[in-house]
């Protein structure tokens, strides 16, 4: 914080303590006086629920909180905009206001600024969720409105960790004076670096406490201890750092210094080394590590005596945990039985003499397993003491704790009325919290059906989360009222949550095997499943098959994936498993397959580029697995649901009446890999679910529809998953269902006799995939159940949304239909700070390329290289050779860091190669806009709906389509063609300009256009 | 010559300004005909060119509709009836963002050759409006179709216009355009023709360009004194067109050897039987799959990105696409032995391929004759409105062939040129004369 003593306003000091042994004890009940109590949190519905529902609340979070303050976790309150918050800050108290960067309805330091004029001392937090909110932030460091800024990675320990910075950046004078708590000092002006490395300190701090708590020790002793743990204080610049020492240096624990860092306003490269040499002159021992992405300045800084850190090491984090566990050094519910039965009242500092603990409980399940044995006089000496609601409130069990406050054991006939009451208390509340939020993995009561299981802790990643938030947007929801007779939800899922990625790679010591440079992705999948699952996961996994008995998914979820500015869309493995081997062994050597070589795809080539281009850290990156039953059902050993889709709350490009909020669907007969693929699918827009492009006419409709599907062989009992992710997925004609009874109502027929479509099945002509029962006649309410979706998930998320959704109509079955939610994701950021506006007047002969099918939004000067292929030898047939000469410049240009535009017909990265460049995303890595042109011959729709696109628009990648003589769309093959190129291969040309292009984009009106330099 | 030309068509563009498409149509038949104009005065006294380039009747009309979102949308609908010397105009309705005035006249202007060249009482016009069907519910494209009808059915009539289909309109736009006319003018005649069967249509009508093509191909055989037993064909395309022309070479007794799709070709020596044929239609018109299954199924060879000219045959039917044969194609067929050309789709051969075809004095049937049998069945719908009767398939068929045959006499007598026949002069010249002669007939009108 950059003002620390204006918080202590805020504090409520006790009175100092007298002397002696005795009263020093107690000094630690009145440590960490300013505990934020109250957090205002200011963001979008979804970014809130990660924060307070995702489970890691209770888990992390609020767990861990637990651990420190006992009864005092924050109470949230969730505002969506600036307005509403400032309108809570004149009515109500609060000691902490986050707020996201973005989609809160104003500037957030316009916003800061606003609330310092309210009250001038509340700490303001600003969590960035985008790099390039970052940039932007960065320069505004010094604003007024914001104290200090964090990067939001989806590590939810952050959260936690800004409470705790909060906490300790304003009672660290008053603890060290009063209680002799040490301070460690990190000085870092990097905002992503500081954000990815206090959550590690702070975690190690709670662990450090947890492991010194031995299991003889009662409460007050732990509170003890917890309390006296070291406070971690930041600076950003120079001044600020010998400030801070100044103060503390008689408690300094330890320093972690960045070496490049602001002195007198302007970055000095020996900032830190003079400051570690000051504090060396001054404190001998004291531990000092210095980090820097300069490895030169290794030997200069173990020359002053300090530890050394390369920033740009892959095993930065790694090597900074051990800094701390090596060289920093650094609860449960009790149940007491007092000694004298008769003695009701038992001192505070009396009850580890007066007591005897008899039972504890780690978590609720074990709680009300024990209330159910514990003696009655242990529940009337907590009841007594309000321990339960005070335990409780410290989990974040608020509704229950309130609940039993009130109560006391008088107001009861008897002990056991007590205990029963407690037991129901309990039942009931946990019935309440299996309603759309995440349970526990417990072997005992193992809950399934429509269900969302945890197993292990840690985060479930942004899949994971997201298909959480989703079941928690149904639950609120009455749908069932809404869509009588259809079963709207989200299948079983069970999550891995990313500890057992970290147990993984650290019990087979894979980090090892990744840091080897160029190994290929089938070394590193080979090493992996070659890895170890421990026993204790694979017991569940046992128990989750029992459970699990048809095809199941086993997902990918990483914490950066399907983040709101970063989705990895696509970008790792999914595995489809046929899950039907009578061994129970095999099915569960199945599914540690899956999981090891899910594990294994965060470090494939393709994922690590894409992990480059966007400023992450490999090491940040870790691994959820979402193992989700597959909805469909089995036709005669082909798995499959009636269809399947995507569907987007933004349409990039609306016609005719529609708007760009009226949102797009795609969809496609069978499993989703048709949609995300980029196969041929049914696009229409769920507000106008009849008005579809490709249906203009009969000819347009046989040449446009889905021809084939995607099916999971279920009859298949071994397979390698090592060879193919694939393996166990058939591609078929859509003919070969047509005796599965699937296609009622999804499919016409063109009677070429009468040259029409027949909405029917028959044999008169080819079937066609026009969805026209649903589309046309309502026969299944999709376009109204997506309109909802979409609206509630966009209102829930706070920006644009994409879904992935399965539905099984159970055609003549007496089982009612299905609707499925698989996936949730955000869709595109947004960048409304940089406006660009349309310039009619510009002369057209200095446009090299106007388009009005454009996305993204800003104005470029950068790029000077200009890759296209070739619209004179371009052969359809010959796409994937194309994408090796693109791999090849591209390689080329991001070896020189220079940015280019690709251009070329059809759809990139789409997986049906006659339909466009099937380049993936690694062969692209350097591309800064993407041009979609069509040629005489090869006039394909855009790429909307897959998952290649989805990332070229979270990236910020810009996106111009051009299709062929359009009106107003236009590229000047004339002028592109007159420059000398640098690269001429068979069939794609690179050129370099000597000046920039300039490059403007207008999101708002989806327009677009480039100027040739001058 | 060229100054006839150049001189007609001063006054033509000076009375049609800004009407590009129109002036090229113009251009191009002038150019074809001036010299049999220069060699008959009677056409030029009676100034008959000039006469047939000025549309009998326009008429241009306000189309207003609501779109499903209540929103009030408003078009513009025309009908050109260009020529009705030989019989009610007839002649497509296109529905398509791009259509204007100029367009229509220059289709509507081609029509009425391409209408006479069939030999039937048809005369030629055109109509359409720039609705664009492009994501369109069927709901909006029914009220279009009402709203157009509420004022066309004025102008057309069973023996006065008789509009077909074309782009943007199929058997659905037909369907609610006859139902609107049928319920304004209670009566149930035969105002449209690409008609479903149920209800006033056609048989034949998907087999008639391929089978038209091989009658063609037959009568051209004919004037070297050959038949189509034992030929050996290729055919390219899989489509419509090809596989029904395939259907009628197996029965006439040839064997094809080839088949087309945009990925490649196959070539089966032993030749596409009606049981292959039976696969082919089951897979490109059920499976929509590729051709290249043919050759994985029967063994044979696909050429991948090939179109099927380097094969030998006696006789070629490119059925697939516009500019699929280019000089070298042509060469390459001719030097291989091919002796008759017979285009099956619209403009297949390049203007040099045309040139090696007709400078190696082979058969070469233009598209606009050979593919003439689509046409020709919209005329035989109306025969079947008219006299309220649906022939059998074998008795369209039977028209078809006797159709294709007036045709290739038509082509014979005008454009032979000593022993050799030009069959695109012949196709230009005689599609003329029949509307400028039937013109002259009914004096000046």
């Amino acid at each position: 914080m950059k003002d620390i003593d204006s918080c202590n306003n805020f504090i409520k000091i006790p009175k100092e303590p007298e002397t002696d042994f005795e009263l020093k004890k107690q000094i630690y009940h009145v440590l960490m006086p300013f505990k934020i109590r109250d957090i205002l949190i200011v963001s979008s519905l979804y970014d809130a629920f990660v924060i307070e529902e995702e489970g890691l609340i209770s888990e992390l979070v609020i767990g861990q909180y637990h651990h420190h303050l006992l009864s005092s976790p924050p109470r949230i309150t969730r505002v969506t905009t600036g307005e509403e918050a400032l309108s809570q800050l004149n009515s109500c108290s609060y000691d902490l206001v986050i707020t996201m960067s973005k989609n809160i309805g104003m500037d957030p330091f316009d916003f800061g600024k606003k609330i310092k004029k309210i009250n001038s001392k509340l700490p303001v937090i600003l969590l960035a969720t985008d790099m390039s909110d970052i940039d932007l932030v960065q320069n505004k460091e010094n604003d007024e409105g914001i104290d200090r800024v964090f990067y939001w990675t989806g590590d939810s320990t952050l959260f936690l960790t800004i409470i705790k910075y909060v906490e300790d950046s304003i009672n660290a004078k008053y603890d060290t004076k009063n209680g002799d708590i040490r301070v460690i000092i990190m000085v870092e002006d990097t905002i992503h670096h500081y954000s990815m490395l206090l959550p590690i300190i702070y975690t190690e701090l709670v662990e450090q406490t947890r492991r010194s708590l031995s299991e003889d020790l009662n409460e007050i002793q732990r509170l003890i201890r917890r309390r006296a743990r070291p406070k971690i204080l930041l600076a950003q610049t120079y001044e600020e750092a010998i400030e801070i020492y100044g103060e503390y240096k008689k408690y300094l624990l330890g320093i972690i210094t960045d070496i490049n860092f602001k002195r007198n306003g302007k970055i000095d490269t020996e900032a830190g080394f003079n400051l570690a040499q000051q504090i060396r002159e001054e404190s001998k021992y004291i531990p000092i590590l210095m980090q820097s992405s300069d490895k030169n300045n290794k030997m200069k800084a173990e020359k002053i005596g300090a530890y050394f850190l390369d920033k740009n090491s892959s095993t930065l984090i790694q090597d900074f945990h051990h800094f701390v566990i090596d060289h920093l050094g650094f609860g449960d519910f009790v149940f007491l039985m007092p000694k004298n039965k008769r003695k009701k009242r038992v001192k505070l500092e009396e009850i580890h003499n007066e007591t005897t603990e008899i039972a504890r409980a780690a978590n609720m399940k074990e709680f009300e397993q024990t209330i159910q044995k514990v003696p009655l006089e242990s529940i009337q000496f907590h009841s007594d003491r309000n321990d339960f609601s005070n335990w409780l409130m410290g989990r974040c069990e608020f509704k229950l704790a309130m609940k039993l406050r009130p109560k006391k054991a008088s107001d009861f006939t008897n002990l056991n009325e007590v205990r029963k009451y407690l037991i129901n208390v309990f039942n009931e509340s946990r019935r309440e919290r299996q309603l759309g939020v995440i349970t526990d993995f417990s072997q005992q009561k193992f809950e399934f059906e429509g269900s969302f299981t945890r197993i292990r802790g840690d985060s479930l990643g942004g899949k994971g989360r997201g298909i959480a938030f989703m079941r928690s947007i149904l639950t609120r929801y009455d749908f069932n009222k809404k869509y009588p007779g259809i079963n709207i939800t989200v299948p079983s899922t069970v999550a891995i949550g990313t500890l057992e990625f970290d147990n993984f790679i650290g019990e087979n010591n894979l980090m090892e095997i990744v840091k080897k440079k160029g190994l290929s992705d089938k070394e590193i999948a080979k090493a992996f499943v070659n890895g170890k699952i421990r026993d204790e996961l694979k017991e569940d996994l046992v128990k989750v098959l029992k459970y699990f008995k048809e095809p199941i998914a086993v997902r990918s979820s990483s914490l950066l994936e399907d983040s709101q500015s970063r989705p990895f869309a696509g970008i790792y493995s999914t595995y489809m498993l046929p899950n039907n081997h009578k061994n129970d062994a095999i099915r569960l050597n199945q599914l540690c397959q899956a999981i090891k070589l899910i594990y294994a795809s965060v470090y494939f080539l393709e994922p690590r580029i894409y992990l480059e281009s966007t400023s992450s850290k490999i090491e940040e990156e870790k691994m959820a697995i979402i193992i989700q039953k597959i909805v469909g059902k089995n036709h005669k050993g082909r798995f499959y649901p009636t269809f399947a889709g995507v569907a987007q709350s933004y349409n990039f490009y609306p016609i005719d009446h529609q708007t760009f909020e009226d949102g797009i669907a795609t969809v496609a007969i069978g499993l989703g890999k048709t949609v995300v693929g980029g196969g041929k699918a049914l696009r229409f827009c769920p507000k106008y679910p009849e008005n579809i492009t490709e249906f203009s006419s009969p000819k347009s409709i046989v040449d446009n529809t889905q021809r084939e599907l995607f099916v999971l062989d279920a009859s298949k009992k071994n397979f390698r998953l090592f060879d193919k992710e694939d393996i166990n997925l058939e591609k078929i004609n859509v003919e070969d269902i047509k005796k599965d009874g699937t296609l009622e109502h999804l499919v016409s027929t063109f009677d070429k006799n009468d040259g029409m479509i027949r909405d029917a099945v028959s044999d008169v002509g080819p079937n066609l995939v026009t969805f026209s029962g649903i589309l046309k006649y309502n026969v299944f309410p999709l376009p109204s159940i997506l309109n909802d979706i979409l609206e509630i998930g966009q209102k829930g998320m706070g920006c644009p949304i994409e879904i992935e959704f399965a539905v099984n109509l159970n055609q003549n079955s007496s089982v009612p239909p299905t609707f499925a939610i698989l996936q949730l994701r955000p869709l595109v950021p947004s960048h409304e700070q940089t406006l660009v506006s349309w310039d009619d007047s510009i002369d057209r002969k200095k446009i090299f390329i106007q388009s009005d099918r454009a996305l993204g939004n800003g104005l470029l000067k950068v790029i000077k290289n200009i890759v296209f292929v070739k619209p004179e030898t371009f052969d359809s047939t010959k796409t994937v050779e194309i994408t090796y000469e693109i791999d090849k410049m591209n390689k080329d240009l991001t070896s020189k860091k220079q940015p280019y535009i690709l251009i070329g017909p059809g759809r990139w990265g789409t997986e049906d190669r006659f339909l466009g460049i099937p380049v993936k995303w690694n062969q692209i890595s350097g591309v800064r806009l993407m041009v979609e042109t069509g040629l005489e011959n090869f006039n394909i729709d855009p790429s909307q709906g897959t998952h290649f696109f989805h990332n070229i628009t979270s990236r910020g990648i810009g996106y111009i389509n051009i299709p062929f003589k359009s009106k107003i769309s236009y590229i000047d093959w004339n002028w592109i063609e007159k420059q000398k190129p640098v690269k001429n291969l068979k069939y794609v040309k690179q050129i370099q300009l000597n000046s920039p292009l300039i490059i403007k984009l207008d999101g708002r009106s989806g327009r677009a256009f480039i100027e040739k330099p001058n | 010559m060229d100054k006839d030309v150049e001189a007609f068509m001063e006054g033509i563009i000076a009375k049609n300004p800004n009407e590009k498409e129109f002036h090229q149509a113009v251009r191009e038949v002038t150019e074809s005909i001036m010299p049999f104009i220069n060699k008959n005065p009677k056409y030029k006294k009676a100034k008959i060119l000039e006469r047939i380039a000025e549309p009998e009747r326009v008429v241009m009309f306000r189309v207003p509709w609501m779109d499903d979102s209540g929103e009030i949308q408003i078009n513009r609908g025309y009908r050109i009836q260009m020529n009705s010397a030989l019989g009610p105009y007839k002649g497509g309705l296109r529905l398509h963002p791009s259509v204007n005035l100029s367009i229509l006249k220059f289709l509507a202007f081609e029509q009425v050759f391409k209408n006479s060249l069939t030999t039937l009482p048809i005369g030629g016009g055109k109509g359409g409006s720039n609705f664009n069907p492009k994501g369109k519910s069927d709901n909006e494209v029914m009220k279009f179709c009402q709203s157009f009808m509420l004022e066309l059915y004025r102008h057309i009539g069973p023996d006065t216009d008789v509009p077909a289909g074309d782009i943007g309109v199929g058997g659905r736009e037909i369907g609610y355009l006859f139902g609107q006319y049928k319920r304004i003018r209670n009566e149930f005649t035969g105002i449209l023709t690409g008609k479903a069967l149920n209800w006033g249509g056609s048989l034949i009508r998907p087999e008639a360009t391929g089978y038209g093509c091989v009658y063609f191909a037959e009568e051209m055989l004919k004037t070297k004194k050959q038949t189509l037993k034992g030929k050996i064909c290729t055919v390219s395309g899989s489509g419509n067109v090809a596989q029904y022309t395939v259907e009628k070479l197996n029965l006439l007794g040839a064997k094809v050897v080839t088949l087309s799709d945009s990925s490649g070709m196959i070539y089966d020596p032993d030749g596409i039987d009606n049981k292959k044929l039976a696969y082919v239609m089951e897979l490109k018109n059920i499976k929509r799959g590729r051709i290249k299954e043919y050759a994985e199924k029967y063994g044979v060879t696909y050429e991948d990105k090939k179109r099927p000219w380097h094969i030998k045959c006696d006789m070629a039917f490119p059925s697939a696409t516009q500019n699929e044969i280019n000089k070298k194609e042509a060469k390459m067929l001719v030097d291989n032995g091919c002796i008759c050309v017979s285009e099956g789709a619209n403009m297949p051969t390049e203007p040099e391929g045309i040139e090696i075809f007709q400078g190696a004095k082979i058969l070469y049937g233009p598209g606009k004759a050979a593919n003439a049998g689509g046409v020709a069945t919209s005329g035989l719908e109306m025969s079947q409105n008219s006299m309220r009767l649906s022939w059998r398939r074998e008795e369209v068929d039977e028209k078809l062939q006797w159709i294709m045959k007036n045709i290739h006499e038509n082509c014979v007598k005008y454009g032979k040129e000593g022993n050799y026949i030009n069959y695109v002069n012949g196709a230009n010249i005689a599609g003329f004369v029949k509307v400028a002669d039937s013109m002259l007939d009914h004096g000046l009108i």
